[in-house]
């Protein structure tokens, strides 16, 4: 994983200086964010869950 | 490039962990860490200054971007702060440990001119990358069938199931690259296992099913109570089955399978023979099986 994580932290940084685009935006972080509270809802309430419907 | 100074808030698990990498960075000067546990500071190398208070950490007028890794519930707060100072921040996954939180962090960068950006490990993972690759390349044609696996030391379950859940910690860098291969996912349907190895109403396993907006479907399944007796560090997979082949990964205990097979465009068998022996001019593009270092 370090090997991972420098490749990610070198491509940060070059981000910062202007060098590099970041490869996931905003919106992409919050979209699979919401997925995984909707599987943690259908966990908790033993059901199907519709993306974007979930009350967590 | 001149070094970038930044500093780590937030110095557990993995914020020790980039305070390792970004301290041999040549494009780093790690100026500090914060941490509001003072017991934080023996991760902190000499040299690099400790903060318990984010105050003073941001008041330094040299800091140009800080590493976020801190507790998800707490990200908001933080970054809100980070950006109001004027630094780039690099927040690690996931973006907040609500959709409430998300939107208003992502609402507080919209009216910075500092970058934030947000920490998916597995977008650097040359393994994930070369399956992302080869579907954008059409390799395999239309994704029909995803599968991600993703199970990790018992370890970290004890630390993090009080505090967070397993979706959400550890399933999310599969959930990014799913959608990122397969599209929008719309329908989720999720089983957990509780058998109280990480306390009493405490979840050990999800596997749960998803629907893609484009009609795939898939499969995903994580558990955080791999026993260290196992010696396995890891056990990840990732497979998409498309409509002109596969791509699969697989990678446990360190070693790595990887394998890409393109399909002949054979239409399966006519007859009583198998597909495989109709089938002879499939080939594997690809099969490698080596250790990681």
């Amino acid at each position: 994983m370090s090997g991972i994580l420098a490749n990610e932290d070198r491509h940060f940084l070059a981000t910062v200086r202007g060098l590099r685009d970041w490869p996931i935006s905003l919106e992409d972080s919050r979209a699979a964010l919401e997925v995984a509270l909707a599987l943690e809802e259908s966990a908790a309430r033993g059901e199907p869950v519709a993306v974007g419907s979930s009350h967590i | 490039m001149e070094p970038v100074r930044c500093a780590v808030i937030g110095v557990g698990m993995m914020g020790a962990s980039h305070v390792g990498v970004l301290n041999g960075l040549t494009s780093a000067n790690l100026i500090g860490c914060c941490d509001v546990d003072s017991k934080s500071r023996s991760r902190v190398p000499e040299g690099v200054r400790f903060y318990e208070n984010l105050e003073d950490l941001v008041a330094r007028p040299e800091l140009e971007a800080v590493f976020v890794c801190t507790p998800q519930d707490v990200h908001l707060p933080v970054i809100n702060r980070c950006l109001q100072a004027g630094v780039a921040v690099f927040c690690e996954k996931p973006l907040a440990h609500d959709l409430a939180s998300a939107d208003r962090i992502i609402a507080a960068a919209a009216q910075s001119d500092s970058l934030l950006v947000v920490g998916h490990t597995m977008r650097f993972d040359p393994n994930y990358l070369e399956i992302v690759a080869a579907v954008a390349a059409g390799e395999i044609g239309e994704p029909v069938y995803l599968t991600a696996r993703r199970n990790v030391p018992a370890f970290e379950g004890h630390m993090l199931a009080r505090r967070t859940n397993l979706p959400v910690e550890v399933g999310i860098h599969d959930i990014d690259i799913l959608r990122w291969i397969g599209g929008d996912i719309t329908r989720v349907y999720a089983e957990p296992a509780r058998t109280a190895s990480l306390g009493e109403g405490a979840v050990d396993a999800v596997i749960g099913t998803l629907r893609f907006a484009s009609g795939a479907v898939g499969i995903v399944e994580f558990n955080w109570v791999m026993k260290s007796e196992t010696g396995l560090a890891g056990d990840y997979r990732l497979s998409v089955f498309g409509t002109e082949g596969a791509a699969y990964l697989e990678m446990r205990d360190l070693r790595r399978r990887y394998s890409r097979k393109r399909g002949c465009g054979c239409r399966g068998p006519a007859d009583k023979q198998t597909s495989t022996e109709r089938c002879r001019g499939s080939s594997p593009m690809r099969t490698a099986t080596s250790s990681l270092r």
